[in-house]
């Protein structure tokens, strides 16, 4: 008798035992992704062809390669786009930091991003994207252009390379008669 | 009548020497590079603070020498409104050409200030020679409406309206040419008259000072009838002169002839002084 009761006692905790693991929540499981270590380089620079023709060329202090993300960090920039005449002088840009897209084809610059156009104008803003397959320029940050005559500030740009046509967005234009 | 000048010294370089400078706004600014012409476009609105005038219109174009910057080109259009203290202009369509110093303004073409009003179809600026040339569309007329003094209130001046053919101005000389079958209706006397060719001084207030008829002058006013070669209209006097030929039909008092021949703008006043060595004649009907 006193057996077939210690047998209960023994059950009935087991089951209270098994009862109380099965209601505990699931331990938390933390992914444990490892930060991709980038390969880096200095001194760099990059070329992008059009057919057999530099359309733009790249330099910069450092660039932090990204392989998986197919992303590449750069420092201090340096481009140069070239003209679509023959003969035509060419786009040069500048920016503290820069950010390749591998699979968007965009590259992002940010902080002091100064364009010089070949007829003397200076374009200067703080983020400005240049998107390599429609071949443009594009801000929607404050933007201040001058030279030539004109002083503009704006809200933002699109420039087109092929067509060579910028736009500014609620412009402030101070013009010299 | 000053008011053309406003909009070449707003867009338009002519006083470039001065270095003025436009400050302009608009929803955007497109740059065609390749062209060097910049197209501001969406509720433009430019001001020059030195000179205090202000233009609006749609869209503004100007392109500069690729050499020198000077703008060589300027063009506005849509709605345009130019203005300067109580002057104005208002028209749709403007073009600047440096090459030719020639201002054109085209539709709707309206200038004036606070005294003086011109209605056409286009005017054109020459800016060398600070002249204005407007002209109505084919086939109508130019309306002008003018203020002249009001002797009994000086703060009241009155209007005189009228249509002609042709308007040339001159800003520096305060003076006006009207051309081509022109028609002045002065409503206060009231009276008319017709002339090939008026030319219109005004005062520093920007007033009627006087107005000299040539080519025919035919004067028409309630009771008397005048004709003459040429006539001088003063009106700070309000005298009116008759020069060649003149001959004045006035009911009640005859009429006379002669080659000067003066009398009142008002009718009840009557004449009438003849001047020179021919003698004037005078037929006074007897009853």
């Amino acid at each position: 008798m006193k057996a077939s009761l210690w047998g209960l006692v023994v059950v009935v905790g087991l089951g209270l035992m098994v009862g109380w693991y099965l209601r505990q929540p699931p331990e938390e499981q933390v992914d444990q992704v490892e930060e991709e270590k980038p390969a880096i380089l200095t001194s760099i620079e990059m070329k992008d062809y059009l057919g057999s023709v530099v359309k733009v060329r790249l330099f910069a202090k450092q660039a932090k390669v990204f392989e998986k993300s197919e992303t590449t960090d750069l420092s201090e920039v340096y481009g140069i786009i070239a003209s679509k005449k023959p003969e035509g002088l060419p786009t040069k840009i500048w920016a503290n930091q820069g950010k390749l897209s591998g699979k968007t084809k965009l590259m992002t610059l940010t902080g002091d991003v100064r364009v010089e156009f070949p007829e003397g104008r200076v374009l200067e803003t703080e983020v400005l994207v240049y998107d390599q397959q429609k071949e443009l320029l594009q801000g929607d940050q404050p933007v201040r252009m001058f030279g030539r005559g004109d002083s503009v500030d704006a809200a933002g740009l699109l420039y087109f390379l092929k067509t060579e046509v910028l736009t500014l967005t609620l412009p402030s234009i101070e013009v010299t008669l | 009548m000053k008011v053309c000048l406003l909009l070449l010294s707003l867009i338009l370089p002519t006083l470039a020497f001065s270095q003025s400078k436009a400050l302009v706004h608009g929803q955007a600014m497109k740059l065609d590079k390749s062209t060097g012409k910049m197209l501001i476009s969406g509720q433009v609105d430019g001001y020059d603070v030195k000179k205090e005038m202000r233009f609006q219109s749609d869209r503004l174009e100007l392109l500069r020498d690729t050499k020198t910057d000077e703008i060589s080109f300027a063009q506005v259009n849509g709605d345009v409104v130019v203005t300067q203290g109580l002057e104005y202009a208002v028209f749709d369509h403007g073009v600047y050409q440096r090459s030719l110093s020639l201002l054109t303004m085209k539709g709707h073409l309206i200038l004036g200030n606070d005294q003086s009003r011109i209605e056409g179809d286009r005017a054109v600026y020459d800016t060398e020679l600070e002249k204005v040339s407007l002209l109505p569309l084919p086939s109508q007329q130019l309306k002008f409406l003018f203020h002249q003094k009001n002797p009994d209130e000086p703060d009241n001046p009155t209007p005189i309206t009228g249509v002609a053919d042709e308007v040339w101005l001159f800003r520096e000389l305060k003076k006006a040419i009207l051309q081509g079958h022109v028609e002045v209706n002065d409503p206060t006397e009231p009276s008319q008259f017709k002339s090939g060719r008026v030319v219109v001084f005004f005062d520093s207030e920007n007033q009627l000072d006087e107005m000299t008829a040539s080519g025919g002058f035919h004067m028409t006013q309630p009771g008397r009838s005048s004709n003459s070669r040429r006539a001088v209209l003063n009106y700070n006097t309000r005298l009116i002169t008759l020069l060649g030929n003149a001959k004045v039909q006035q009911i009640g008092e005859g009429e006379v002839q002669g080659e000067r021949v003066e009398m009142h703008m008002d009718v009840k006043k009557g004449f009438i002084r003849g001047k020179r060595q021919k003698p004037i004649r005078i037929e006074i009907p007897l009853n």
